[in-house]
């Protein structure tokens, strides 16, 4: 059996190989993993829960069926872990109201990922209910950046961008509105895949704009991201957006490289909103790519950054808003945090009409980027315009979240259109932090947006660089 | 416009608004709700500047192309 230590950064998909030979142990490199929690998690605060018993019975079962021949696929015996918003024992989606509510039935992506032979390590720190910026003065501490942990990881999948970036998980499922698998991604140096709309179940999963929720997977490769989602995609009748017409297998072809790819940039989009120190970095991105053989255009979307995201935000407020109405009518101690529940009566002073114009202005947005679409294989931009931030010492004011300059979060626009969209690291900033280049494709078209995240992932030389504190 | 010390009357609106759909809302949750209102209205109005016309169809030939 080969030493576990140090494997920690391993990309997923090569411990499955090292397990499938059997020239790994499950157990050890659970129980290794759990050590590196908890030396780890004080500081970094990636998880609310670890299931470390379980976790270590789990991997005790896959030692056992690997040994037997049993293999069942590439989450067989890995060490994953999942947003506390899926449905899993404790599940507080982050907000006080939900500190003592344990789940009932699981999230059907927790039972495919058992299925799957995973060994589940526990639940990670989330914004409340996926939306309320995570602060220093929460009841659950902030996840932190290891990058610098004076900063967010980006949210709201928080604890998935910090365990990933830290070596505390081989993988992690998270949820993704207006970009919360890809925002972490970005800030944290990690791949982060939303696929199509429909690909991934919701079932069980704690909603906040049904019409714009999806799941996603965090990861330290494309590759590790591919398989956590195909290992349980497939259509899920009990979920009203699942897509039986989604394709199961989206990693075909990951490593046909990108010759021919045709790559558009939608300049008027993001160029004047970007900090520059982002801009330059997607710019190099830009540059690889087209040396590696795709056909690199600028184009026009139509749309402003400010546009996509007041549409996705005037969605998403009015949506969380009808869900959450009941417990706002019954307000209870405890009580939601300040900032969500600020956002929460904001989306109640959005009349009935704005909300059907903003899906309205989906549908026409989507159609702008259709037609580009048409003609290329894959839009390509910055994740988001910022570096991280530092963590707030309190609640957020309401109005930098609703504000007519908000941070340019440039995940929004595959939320609206329900196409594949992929974070990928493509470098650092002067002061040390990661940069995302997002690469965005047509619904359906999953596996194109893979090869070219992965093709990119490959020649540069990101995916190997590690936060220095947490070696 | 509102004397010196009187409640605004966008926050006079936001609380008539939440308190009819049974909400109940804090002074200070309110002056936070207003000091957003503006950002929310431009929202809104972008909303409706791209998906107010009511001749938005999956078959609508898209003028920007």
């Amino acid at each position: 059996m080969k030493a576990v230590a140090g494997l920690h950064y391993s990309s997923l998909v090569e411990i499955a190989g090292e397990l499938r030979s059997r020239t790994l142990s499950p157990v050890e490199l659970t129980r290794a993993l759990l050590t590196r929690i908890e030396r780890l998690n004080p500081e970094l605060g990636a998880y609310y829960r670890v299931f470390a018993d379980e976790a270590l019975a789990r991997a005790r079962e896959a030692e056992a069926e690997i040994g037997r021949g049993e293999w069942r696929g590439p989450l067989h015996g890995i060490p994953i872990a999942f947003k506390d918003l899926f449905n899993l024992g404790p599940t507080t989606a982050g907000s006080p109201l939900l500190a003592a509510n344990v789940a009932g039935k699981e999230a059907e992506l927790v039972r495919r990922a058992r299925v799957a032979g995973a060994v589940i390590m526990g639940k990670l720190a989330t914004h409340e209910f996926a939306l309320a910026a995570a602060s220093l003065a929460d009841q659950f501490p902030p996840a932190r950046n290891p990058w610098d942990p004076e900063r967010t990881p980006g949210g709201s999948s928080t604890g998935a961008g910090t365990a990933l970036a830290a070596g505390m998980a081989f993988g992690a499922f998270g949820t993704d509105t207006g970009g919360s698998v890809r925002l972490p991604a970005a800030y944290c140096g990690i791949v982060g895949y939303k696929p199509t709309f429909g690909l991934l179940s919701r079932t069980g999963i704690i909603p906040l704009s049904p019409s714009l929720d999806h799941a996603g997977t965090v990861a330290r490769t494309v590759a590790d991201a591919a398989a956590l989602a195909e290992a349980v995609a497939g259509h899920d009748p009990s979920d009203p957006g699942s897509n039986p017409r989604a394709a199961k297998v989206i990693t075909a072809g990951l490593e046909t490289g990108l010759r021919g790819l045709r790559v558009a940039v939608p300049r008027d989009l993001w160029d004047e909103a970007s900090d520059p120190s982002v801009s330059e970095k997607v710019e190099a991105a830009l540059d690889r790519l087209s040396g590696l053989g795709a056909e690199v255009s600028d184009v026009k979307l139509g749309v402003s950054i400010v546009q996509v995201m007041a549409v996705g935000y005037v969605i998403t407020l009015a949506e969380a808003a009808a869900h959450h109405l009941p417990n706002l009518r019954h307000r209870t101690s405890p009580d939601y945090g300040r900032e969500f529940g600020l956002v929460l009566r904001a989306g109640l002073l959005v009349p009935a009409h704005s909300y059907v114009h903003a899906q309205n202005a989906r549908v026409r947005i989507a159609r702008k980027a259709a037609h580009l679409l048409e003609n290329h294989d894959v839009l390509a931009m910055p994740t988001v315009g910022a570096l991280a931030d530092p963590l707030p010492p309190g609640p957020r004011p309401l109005n930098r979240r609703i504000s007519e300059k908000p941070v340019p979060q440039y995940t929004w626009l595959a939320n609206l259109t329900g196409g594949p969209a992929v974070s990928v690291p493509c470098g650092f900033s002067g002061s040390g932090l990661p940069v995302g280049l997002q690469l965005v494709g047509r619904p359906l078209n999953d596996a194109t947006v893979l090869r070219a995240a992965h093709a990119y992932e490959s020649a540069a030389e990101w995916r190997d660089m590690h936060p220095p504190a947490w070696p | 416009m509102s004397g010196i010390g009187e409640p605004d009357a966008n926050e006079q609106s936001i609380a008539r608004r939440l308190e009819e759909m049974g909400i109940a809302t804090t002074p200070d949750e309110i002056s936070e709700l207003r000091s957003a209102y503006d950002a929310l209205q431009a929202w809104l109005g972008i909303a409706e500047e791209l998906g107010g016309d009511s001749s938005v169809h999956p078959d609508e030939p898209d003028e920007s192309s």
